[in-house]
């Protein structure tokens, strides 16, 4: 009927089935499918119902069942960390200077939390300069770790209790009392009082911030 | 016997071929335009309209719609004509479909720069460009259908299986997930919300690319392989099997675009075991592609017509591959949002369709010319320079993809993100960016020796094309089909149960021999295939209430936000930002509590993004002060050093139009938002109170003045509403209701617990 184009194989050279049949002149062979197609194509089908039943009907953790399980390890090594510290004074956040990992990580909150408003070294952006000796809030550890905390709205400056975790507080004081006097480049001029940090006293911790620290950890932020 | 004398309409393929490489070269080229900006931000030159959120849609849409879809057409109207041995239908239809589509090409290229959008990705254009797509598209089916009506060749060749399965189905996904109610001539909002529009948005998105740039080339690829190796196909049985598996497949696997995110698991587990089912029947349509070339393989050296054949084929299948392995979970945990996904868009787009469409050109252009090709060499060329782009353009944004994906993911020794400042991860992957540069540009030069080719043919034409005519009879009103063959199990005596017989006969695929002759059956069984395997998600996403667990302390956004998000969705803020924290460690660690479904009822449309070139927003709200974003918005770079965020400078001096408020409002309520009268009322009043408060705040935390009555108070005001929701105090007069999301999460820890 039609003007066959396509041309098979030398007669001959293969067991092809050429099927009587022709649309402008293309051609097709009644070649049978690759076996190799067929078997994985039902060994993925296969696959199907054996997952549905051991993820959703049978022992398999589904994504936020995983992720429950993992916060859950990750708050119990965390509230075995802060009871061992106990109650959160001046002398607990100036301990944690000479904890080479927990200064690691104050740096690193440091560097993504705080430096959009105080600069990569603390040397002071849109929120004030941490490295020099002036304080708008009082110039002892447990003053910025109120800070942190706290907040300091009318300013901008954000509360942290509910983003950041407990020990987390604690890592990011520290952290920032460990850069007084270290003089980055370019510091932005003091702001607040010149006000000298204290040794640690420890009678009495202000009012209010024991429980910060040595409580259970909070739920989580939600 | 009667003999008709017809001849075929050519002028219409000649018209759409030259409009594919167009709209081809534009499109690349801002594809290439945002591809520099994101190595060199200042690339955009602070104009508005040149800005990445805007143009990024354009390029897409451009590549799609107007080369990917002209393309098609022009290869449709060449190869119906021959297959049914009938002219089309009609040439004022197939007029209208020429200039009606490339009328809604230039007004998706006028309006999307101008930021108008529905923010959707793929679906941005607005709604009057969205109903003349349906309109356009309607009359493309009027002529094929037509066609196929007057044909004279009795049974449909497997290329107008796959034409029909790309008309039923765009259809249908074009115009259920483009359901918007407008609020004025250029802004309309989708009908669903959140997780609903989640599912339908993706629902269309990977069908658009299953249905566009996928069953029309595989039927494009069914004519012009064989026809241009002059061989026959190599599996009728193969082709009968892939066709039906791939329709009906292909449908379900759109949720694996929404791995856990807020989707429930069960659509996401369903979207994951249906692409990988959807491995072996893709890889059908490679086999019968490149088995086609079985005895003629010297016949690929001489000839770039199957050289770019081969290379696309190839591509395909290993697109079809890289798509079920990136949709398992665990796979996509590491993928998704990264570059990875754009590398393996960009290896189907570029190698698939692309070369594919090149191929097709190169074999068309002396029989739509009448001459010779004006040069084989630089076709070759062509095939050259393009196949060396892809593989720059790919490798550079695979190794980008997996690097940014494993920073993402890294933890330190103390258990603390290792790169817990986003732009370090970002800042790594520019030299890649560089490379993805060189590498579109040494494929686009590769259409740009297209386009001469095509010029200088089209120089040497004859005067006159002379216009061949053809014989065939009609259709006889009776036709006696050839008997099936013999059934084997019968013929040797075996025994069985009707049912016994019958599958021997379905798995001889003899019957499908008869579907073939019946246009109407093939395209109702289609549409079955599409409809069902549809409804099978969407009637269940929709329907079950435990889908989206109701968050008491989720409230609508007020007027001033609601402008704000507005602004977010013009800009295109989507493109580079997502709003979906996953639960996962290495996610809550960075951005915050991982995102409920409950949050999302009032958004229209969802915006959570497929890419995260920059950081998740979810959980902005409340994280910086206002000033910041000021600061932020103006010039991201003095704020964040290496960012690839473009400015908004003129957002601080824009106007807002509060008086545009109400009717947004309404709007919103007509799609169940629960606004009050009174709320729609006191709309400007509200508003205004509002961005006069922010204004105070950042003009006293040292900021300019006077901010009130410009976009970027309604922008931060929605940024910082961002995910906030879930944490504010519940109001004290309902005591009854427990506080955030009871459902989800404590019962999940209980679950956990209990195992
Ligand atoms: C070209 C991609 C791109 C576009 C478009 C874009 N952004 Fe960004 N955005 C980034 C990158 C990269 C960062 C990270 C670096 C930085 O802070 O600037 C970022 C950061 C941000 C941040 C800070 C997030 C955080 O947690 O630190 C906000 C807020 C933001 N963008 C808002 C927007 C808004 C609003 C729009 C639309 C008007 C927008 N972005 C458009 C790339 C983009």
């Amino acid at each position: 009927m039609s003007d066959v184009t396509t041309s098979p194989d030398p007669a001959g050279s293969r067991h092809d089935h050429l099927l009587d049949h022709a649309y402008d002149g293309i051609q097709e062979y009644d070649n049978p499918l690759p076996r190799w197609w067929v078997v994985l194509f039902w060994v993925t089908v296969a696959v199907a119902p054996l997952y549905i039943l051991y993820f959703h009907f049978g022992p398999g953790l589904l994504s936020i069942e995983r992720y429950d399980a993992a916060m859950i390890a990750f708050y119990d090594k965390q509230a075995e960390e802060l009871l061992a510290l106990g109650e959160v004074k001046e002398s607990t956040l100036a301990g944690l200077m000479s904890d080479a990992s927990m200064m690691n990580s104050g740096r690193k909150i440091f560097q993504s939390k705080c430096s959009p408003c105080h600069g990569m070294f603390a040397e002071g952006a849109i929120g004030p300069n941490l490295t020099d000796d002036h304080w708008l809030h009082g110039p002892q550890l447990m003053d910025v770790y109120r800070t942190v905390r706290q907040g300091v709205p009318e300013k901008g400056m954000l509360s942290w209790e509910r983003q950041l975790r407990p020990a987390e507080l604690l890592a990011v004081s520290s952290y920032v009392g460990s850069l007084l006097g270290s003089s980055p480049p370019n510091p932005k001029a003091p702001q607040g009082t010149l006000a000298a940090r204290q040794p640690p006293a420890d009678a009495t911790p202000p009012a209010g911030t024991a429980a910060g620290g040595a409580a259970a950890p909070a739920a989580p932020v939600s | 016997m009667t003999v008709e004398v017809f001849s075929y309409d050519d002028a219409i393929v000649r018209k759409f071929t030259l409009v594919t490489l167009v709209w081809g070269v534009v499109g690349m080229l801002v594809g290439l335009l945002v591809a520099l900006q994101l190595a060199a931000p200042a690339l955009n030159f602070g104009v508005p309209w040149l800005s990445f959120g805007r143009l990024r849609p354009l390029h897409t849409n451009a590549v799609i719609f107007a080369f990917a879809g002209n393309a098609v057409f022009a290869g449709v109207y060449y190869s119906l004509q021959r297959l049914l041995k009938a002219p089309m239908f009609s040439k004022t239809l197939s007029a209208i479909h020429f200039w009606g589509w490339q009328a809604i090409i230039v007004a998706a290229a006028v309006t999307l720069p101008l930021g108008f959008t529905q923010g959707k990705e793929y679906a941005e254009l607005e709604w009057p460009i969205d109903i003349a797509i349906a309109l356009i598209w309607v009359v493309f089916a009027v002529n094929v259908f037509g066609t196929i009506a007057r044909r004279r060749e009795r049974h449909l060749y497997v290329s107008i299986w796959f034409y029909i399965a790309t008309l039923i189905t765009i259809a249908m996904l074009h115009i259920f997930n483009s359901l918007a109610l407008p609020a004025g001539l250029f802004k309309s909002y989708s009908l669903y919300a959140g997780v609903q529009d989640a599912f339908m948005q993706w629902w269309y998105g990977h069908n658009a690319v299953g249905f566009l740039l996928t069953t029309p080339f595989l039927g494009l690829m069914y004519y012009f392989m064989p026809k241009a190796a002059n061989r026959p196909v190599f599996s009728y049985r193969l082709s009968i099997v892939h066709f039906w598996t791939l329709v009906f497949m292909y449908i379900w696997a759109g949720p694996h675009h929404l791995h856990y995110t807020a989707l429930p698991a069960w659509a996401s587990t369903l979207g994951m075991l249906f692409s990988v089912m959807l491995w072996m029947p893709s890889w059908g349509g490679m086999l019968n592609g490149l088995l086609t070339l079985r005895g003629v393989w010297h016949k690929v050296a001489e000839d770039p017509v199957l050289k770019f054949f081969v290379v696309s084929v190839t591509f395909y299948g290993m697109s079809t591959f890289e798509g079920p392995l990136l949709s398992v979970r665990s796979v996509n945990l590491l993928s998704h949002y990264t570059d990875w996904t754009i590398a393996h868009v960009h290896s189907g787009a570029l190698g698939w369709v692309g070369f594919l469409t090149f191929g097709m050109i190169y074999w068309l252009m002396p029989r739509l010319f009448s001459t010779e090709l004006w040069s084989k060499k630089l076709a070759e060329a062509h095939f050259w320079v393009g196949t060396i782009g892809i593989l720059l353009y790919i490798v550079a944004i695979y190794a980008a993809g997996l690097t940014q994906g494993l920073m993402w993911l890294a933890f330190d020794e103390d258990g603390y993100l290792k790169y817990g400042d986003f732009v370090e991860t970002t800042l790594r992957l520019i030299p890649m960016y560089w490379v993805r540069v060189i590498g579109g540009t040494a494929y686009l030069a590769g259409v740009l020796m297209l386009a001469v080719n095509m010029f200088m043919t089209w120089r040497r034409r004859p005067a006159t094309y002379q216009v061949p005519l053809h014989e065939a009879p009609p259709l006889a009103a009776t036709y006696l089909p050839h008997p099936e063959p013999a059934s084997a199990l019968r013929t040797a005596g075996v025994h069985l149960a009707d049912t016994g017989y019958r599958l021997e006969r379905f798995f001889s695929s003899h019957w499908h021999r008869a579907w073939e002759r019946r246009p109407v059956k093939l395209t109702v069984m289609v549409t079955v295939a599409v409809v069902s395997a549809s409804l099978f998600e969407i009637i269940p996403t929709f329907l079950i209430k435990s889908n989206v667990p109701t968050i008491s302390t989720v409230a609508p956004y007020t007027p001033l936000e609601l402008t704000g998000r507005a602004i977010y969705l013009s800009e295109g803020c989507y493109n580079c930002h997502s709003q979906m924290v996953r639960p996962i460690r290495a996610e809550t660690e960075r951005y915050g509590e991982y995102s409920k479904p409950g949050e999302f009822v009032y958004d229209h449309p969802f915006q959570w993004g497929s890419r995260r070139i920059g950081p998740d927003l979810q959980r902005v709200g409340g994280k910086y002060p206002h000033l910041w974003h000021v600061r932020h918005m103006q010039d991201p770079r003095a704020i964040t050093r290496g960012s690839i965020m473009p400015g908004y400078p003129w957002m601080l001096h824009a106007e807002l139009d509060f008086a545009a408020i109400p009717r947004t409002m309404r709007t919103h309520r007509a799609l169940g938002v629960p606004y009050s009268d009174a709320d729609i009322a006191g709309a400007v009043e509200h508003a205004t109170a509002q961005a006069l408060g922010i204004a105070g705040e950042i003009a006293t935390q040292g900021g300019p003045q006077g901010l009130e009555r410009s976009q970027v108070v309604a922008l931060i005001a929605y940024l910082q509403r961002l995910g906030t929701d879930i944490t504010r105090p519940e109001p004290a007069v309902q005591p009854a209701t427990p506080p955030v999301d009871p459902a989800g999460e404590l019962s999940s820890v209980q679950v956990a617990e209990a195992r």
